[in-house]
């Protein structure tokens, strides 16, 4: 059983496509290049002498570097949460092990000016304000360069390593994912981006006392209150 | 036999007359008191950016600092414990500290990160593999320092549990001490599931064996199989075994079922005593909670909390004080001790203290950058001086700048073929 194979995926990126004209005067249209970290399963060709590590964070920054300098859009890392197995043995013939996506995204962001930097997070396996104010977190660190690839699972198999795994049933997954998104953008934009003033004169840190307010009720989630990040770049 | 600091490893150039001392500093916000961020050098409109955490780190680091803490919760900060206000005059809004450390790693090279993070509602595989890869982002420098939430707003924030609220004058009411062994049992186990995911990969679990074609040692990676009455996870992580092989883990502790926690499952507590005499009695219960968990041999280091405001000039930190007492309205409280001194009058309280068996200090400025820098170029050369701390930094790891060595795995002798569930 894999916990890979039921994953869907449905990207929520920065990348925009914008026309530009070519010399003949017909619109020319740019392409968007986006690296994938190869680190996981059978992608990569472990077994060459001058294969690298998968999860030492010099072999990340080595390719956010390689991608920004070849101007590429983002850096891609997929996600798995739960290693594979077959008949109750973990898999042995595939690179395994990978690190946490927000963490390795954050730490790149120290090494990279330009680059995007895209994580996929699983919408099932995670709550929204947990998630928002990771991703609000990882914008602001990174000065306006995050984007999310949302990504759902049901299994029980997946669950199993999540004190709230195995509840969803697999009809209701795409509609958790929905409603996860709409709970994230609703926080997000619980703040407008003009609360904080720093005013020193007049000591108002804050210009609004309600910065922050949410709400989101859905047949998955039942969440309010404040939402603790101000809107990211 | 409890880890005495005077004899613990930690001390690689004790002398006969006294141990070096451990020192910490917590950021948070502007600093710890309320009107910090009015400060002429305060950076308010900073606090969300790359840059501010980064020089303040700059700044620890070059004042050879054992590890920097950075404050978090899931919700915005409060001047009430459990419930949410609607103050505009104070610092509200914060990154998360993880990612805030995760930022800072690559930028720093010796001095150990240690991140907040609430463990009531969130999920110890997500953390587990954070503060993994935080590790492998510092090359061996991350710790955690775990928080209980007592807080009504973050129940709802999840939408998961009852809320239950609690006022502190209950807390030792049997309701209040219900939650409170509730609460603490919870963080208990977390960190058990933090520790066994950690170790679910051995060292040398990865084999690359080309000639069999099998990357790992599938007999070096562990389910953990926890099972508890609040969650159940199975394991292994998804990560390898990190640089230290178990990363640093923290608490701060008030009372007795934190400090029960910080005995049995923490490396280090930060506690706020009054004075040496309370630090005396709250490292006695914590030595005796680490005894009854069969952790005796090992060092769990102990550290004051103090919030520091330091001047050089004799009475002008307590002047200071009082006019940022005044611009905020209000006399500044803390569950810490509040210094305002000299660096020689704040050196001479901290070797006061540690007499008491605390090994270190986690200093919390009152003011940011500006009483950072007063720790780093006034205290640390002035404890310098008095062989009370490094020249230098000796060591690579978190652990090891705290002379923890690099534990065996918990798995390491358990080379049965891990069990099919399917």
């Amino acid at each position: 059983m894999s916990s890979e194979s039921n994953e869907s995926h449905k990207s929520h990126g920065s990348s925009n496509g914008n026309g530009s004209s070519g010399s003949s005067g017909k619109p020319l249209k740019r392409i968007h290049l986006a690296a994938h970290f190869p680190g996981v399963n059978n992608t990569t060709v472990w077994s060459d002498p001058q294969a690298g590590s998968q999860i030492e964070f010099s072999s990340f920054a080595h390719l956010a570097r390689t991608a920004e300098r070849a101007k590429f859009d983002f850096l891609f890392l997929a996600e798995g949460l739960r290693l594979r197995e077959q008949h109750g043995l973990i898999h042995d013939l595939d690179v395994v092990g990978r690190p946490d996506t927000f963490t390795v995204l954050a730490a790149l962001a120290a090494v990279t000016e330009r680059l995007g930097l895209a994580g996929t997070i699983n919408s099932t396996f995670n709550e929204p304000y947990e998630v928002a104010r990771q991703f609000a977190s990882l914008d602001h660190l990174s000065a306006g360069r995050s984007a999310w690839n949302v990504v759902t699972s049901w299994d029980a198999f997946t669950g199993e390593n999540f004190r709230r795994g195995g509840f969803l049933r697999e009809e209701d997954r795409y509609a958790r994912a929905r409603q996860f998104l709409e709970a994230s953008w609703r926080l997000f934009d619980s703040w407008r981006g003009d609360e904080v003033l720093a005013d020193r004169v007049s000591g108002a840190f804050l210009g609004d006392p309600r910065a922050g307010e949410f709400a989101y009720r859905s047949s998955e989630f039942d969440i309010a209150g404040r939402f603790d990040v101000p809107r990211s770049p | 036999m409890p880890a005495s600091p005077a004899a613990s490893p930690s001390s690689p150039t004790a002398s006969a007359a006294a141990s070096p001392l451990h020192l910490a500093v917590a950021l948070d916000g502007a600093g710890w008191h309320p009107s910090a961020w009015r400060e002429p050098d305060a950076r308010p409109e900073e606090l969300f950016t790359a840059r501010y955490w980064a020089d303040l780190a700059a700044e620890a680091e070059h004042g050879l600092l054992d590890l920097l803490t950075i404050e978090d919760g899931l919700s915005l900060q409060s001047e009430h414990p459990f419930e949410p206000d609607a103050r505009t005059d104070r610092v509200r809004g914060r990154l998360d500290a993880v990612l805030v450390a995760a930022r800072i790693a690559p930028l720093t090279r010796h001095i150990g990160l240690v991140p907040t993070a609430v463990v009531t509602h969130t999920e110890p595989f997500h953390l587990s593999k954070a503060v993994a890869t935080l590790d492998f982002v510092s090359q061996g420098r991350a710790g955690l320092r775990v928080k209980v939430s007592g807080r009504v707003d973050e129940v709802a924030h999840f939408g998961r549990r009852a809320p239950r609220p609690l006022r502190l004058e209950e807390l030792d009411s049997p309701a209040g001490l219900a939650a409170l062994a509730e609460s603490f049992g919870e963080a208990e186990d977390y960190v058990e599931v933090l520790r066994r995911l950690w170790d679910s990969w051995e060292d040398d679990a990865e084999i690359r064996d080309a000639a069999t074609g099998r990357f790992i040692d599938r007999n070096k990676l562990h389910h953990i199989d926890f099972v508890g009455s609040r969650f159940s996870v199975r394991g292994p992580s998804i990560t390898p075994r990190p640089p230290q092989g178990q990363p640093l883990v923290a608490a701060l502790a008030h009372r007795g079922e934190p400090f029960q926690l910080a005995g049995r499952s923490t490396d280090l507590a930060f506690v706020t005593p009054r004075d040496a005499d309370d630090a005396r009695a709250i490292v006695a219960e914590i030595r005796a909670a680490q005894r009854a968990a069969g952790r005796g041999a090992e060092t769990v280091h102990v550290f004051a909390d103090l919030v520091v405001l330091l001047e050089e000039r004799p009475g002008a930190a307590a002047e200071q004080l009082a006019r940022l007492d005044a611009a905020a309205g209000a006399e500044y409280t803390s569950d810490a001790r509040v210094f305002t001194g000299t660096s020689a009058e704040l050196a001479d309280l901290l070797v006061e203290l540690a007499q008491a068996g605390l090994s270190g200090f986690r200093l919390r400025p009152g003011r940011l950058p500006y009483d950072l820098e007063r720790i780093t170029r006034g205290l640390v050369p002035e404890l310098q001086r008095r062989g009370l701390f490094r020249t230098a930094y000796e060591a690579a790891t978190l652990r090891g700048l705290l002379g923890l060595p690099r534990p065996a795995n918990r798995y390491a002798a358990d080379t049965a073929p891990t069990a099919a569930t399917a």
